[in-house]
């Protein structure tokens, strides 16, 4: 196993206040890894820091054994932001011309290549989209647009895909389809970095998680961490006060 | 989109294409026959009208097109990111620039110096807006607000103490001129439109990525605020040109209305692109007939036709 990130000692902070504090933490190549723990408690933070979208005040990151602000491989790195930062809503704006900027990094002037066409071609088959191809963004389901978004990473050739609460605000049928795909890409070797509010689909999903609250309380497979955390007499352990199954259901944006 | 629709879109962007390479870059670098205008003249006459008859008027359809086309060019770059105001800001600084024109060169109407002057502020201010939203993290509406006011503020500060508004031609600064007599300011905006066209064809896929999702564009590792910085300058270029015509006020209008009405009727952000440009020429062209016809203030013409347009995309989308 080769290490795909490495967070090293990183703190970051938003003016005054502190989002993350002396994280360390390291990631697998071919690993799907969860970032848990409760509302602001700087998951986002460090997802970006990770990509790269912030800068660390201290410590450093690699990825893919690179320090990540000389990191220049964009394609590598797939991103499934949260839904609300994204302009698709009200943007004219086409399936296939979302995955299609999947090869900009790729291709960041002039015209595609029969290549690029045909890479696009196979991540909307991969993901199950040819009949929406043409459909305005804004029009689809939030499951399908999910869809949409791990297709353009596929047709990047990411070998790093990092999703932030992809399965807000969709359907649990949706959401099991959702995570079957992710579990096939991750089967054929696509390290994935998954912010992830539902414990269920972590616990099932996920081969190691870090319970974050600005600085990571723990790491280890899901099935253990989670298990120890509720076990007993059903007390929770101090890391969880403020996060419950509750948060699910009440603590969540409404979408849709 | 219907494909019916998108065929007659295509058609009318060739149709832009084709006059703009054999009659408006002629007349606008000077090199059209003058045969061609004494058919023009003969051929309007025919028709019961003096229009074709006047050279200016030449120069101001040639302007007109050129900013029905890259008004909503660069403006479908900035609506969909919710900048539509930046437009108007900037026309408000390119305004202190044309103040600050009249005081140092003693020009009391549109003039080429004065189009370049204002080109100059108007580029400064737009990366002084570009600065404020990198410092305050967004393009909030309270910076955006003193920048607007203030420059309008100093502009016409720089009027009253370059002899007030008697000596200069403020009414068409604000509301724009049909008659457009000076042949170099067209030429400028010749040059101001194959650079913004240029720069687009170039630079669509990075443009595309930033207004869609301006972290994954970045995530992606594309310079996000060396485009940004960009599109904010040649915003300030468009508004300077289209300014002349459309007037200080107005101008912003350009870059939203076309926008607006064919993002209701497009799928596809190319297509968007292609519709929202065919929409501004038709609405400079048919405002500046009006205009023309009934006397009126072509930039106020031209941008109620605009809206008309919007009203009816809004009705005929499919919801």
């Amino acid at each position: 196993m080769t290490v795909a990130i490495d967070v090293d000692d990183v703190t970051f902070s938003y003016g005054e206040t502190p989002a993350v504090s002396t994280v360390s933490l390291t990631i697998e190549t071919g690993e799907c890894f969860g970032l848990v723990g409760p509302n602001g408690s700087g998951k986002t933070t460090l997802l970006k820091l990770i990509l790269g979208v912030h800068t660390p005040d201290n410590g450093r990151i690699t990825v893919f054994g690179e320090p990540v602000e000389s990191f220049a491989e964009g394609g590598r790195i797939g991103y499934v932001p949260q839904q609300s930062s994204r302009n698709g809503d009200t943007m004219p704006i086409t399936v296939r011309e979302v995955v299609a900027m999947g090869r900009y990094p790729h291709s960041p002037f002039g015209w595609f290549d029969e290549a690029d066409h045909t890479q696009v071609e196979e991540a909307i088959e991969t993901v199950g989209i040819e009949d929406l191809e043409d459909r305005r963004l804004s029009r689809l389901s939030g499951g399908q647009r999910q869809r949409v978004f791990i297709a353009r990473a596929l047709a990047s050739d990411a070998d790093l895909l990092a999703l932030d609460e992809p399965t807000v605000g969709i359907d649990a049928t949706a959401r099991e389809e959702f995570f079957t795909l992710l579990g096939k890409l991750n089967d054929g070797g696509m390290t994935i970095v998954l912010i992830e509010h539902d414990l269920h689909a972590v616990r099932t999903h996920t081969d190691r998680i870090a319970c974050l609250n600005r600085t990571v309380h723990s790491v280890g497979p899901a099935t253990e961490l989670l298990e120890s955390a509720t076990r007993g007499d059903g007390k929770r352990p101090p890391l969880y006060s403020g996060w419950t199954n509750a948060d699910n259901v009440f603590d969540r944006p409404s979408e849709q | 989109m219907s494909g019916r629709r998108e065929d007659a879109i295509w058609v009318a962007i060739v149709a832009i294409g084709i006059s703009l390479v054999t009659v408006f870059f002629p007349i606008a670098f000077g090199v059209m026959p003058s045969r061609f205008f004494e058919y023009s003249c003969s051929a309007s006459q025919a028709l019961g009208s003096q229009f074709g008859c006047y050279g200016f008027l030449w120069n101001t359809v040639t302007t007109g097109v050129f900013i029905g086309i890259i008004g909503p060019l660069i403006g479908t770059f900035l609506v969909h990111r919710e900048m539509a105001l930046i437009g108007e800001t900037l026309a408000h600084t390119a305004f202190a620039g044309v103040a600050f024109g009249t005081l140092i060169m003693g020009a009391s109407g549109w003039d080429f110096r004065l189009l370049l002057v204002a080109i100059v502020v108007a580029v400064l201010g737009a990366l002084a807006v570009q600065g404020l939203a990198d410092r305050t993290g967004s393009y909030g509406d309270v910076p955006i607000a003193i920048m607007l006011t203030g420059s309008f503020a100093v502009g016409t500060l720089f009027i009253d103490i370059g002899g007030g508004f008697a000596f200069v031609d403020i009414n068409s600064y604000l509301f724009g001129n049909i008659s457009i007599t000076d042949d170099r300011s067209v030429g400028l905006m010749a040059v101001l439109t194959l650079v913004v066209v240029l720069a687009v064809t170039v630079l669509y896929k990075p443009l595309v990525y930033i207004t869609f999702d301006e972290e994954a564009a970045h995530v992606a590792r594309f310079n996000v605020p060396g485009y940004n910085g960009l599109l904010v300058v040649l915003t300030a270029l468009v508004i300077v040109g289209a300014m002349q015509i459309l007037g200080v006020i107005l101008v912003a209008a350009m870059l939203v209305v076309p926008v607006a009405a064919a993002s209701l009727l497009a799928a596809s952000f190319r297509q968007a692109l292609y519709t929202s440009v065919v929409i501004g020429v038709t609405a400079v062209l048919s405002g500046i007939s009006v205009s023309w016809t009934y006397e009126l203030r072509p930039g106020a013409t031209i941008v109620v036709i605009a809206i008309a347009i919007y009203l009816v995309a809004v009705y005929r989308s499919p919801g």
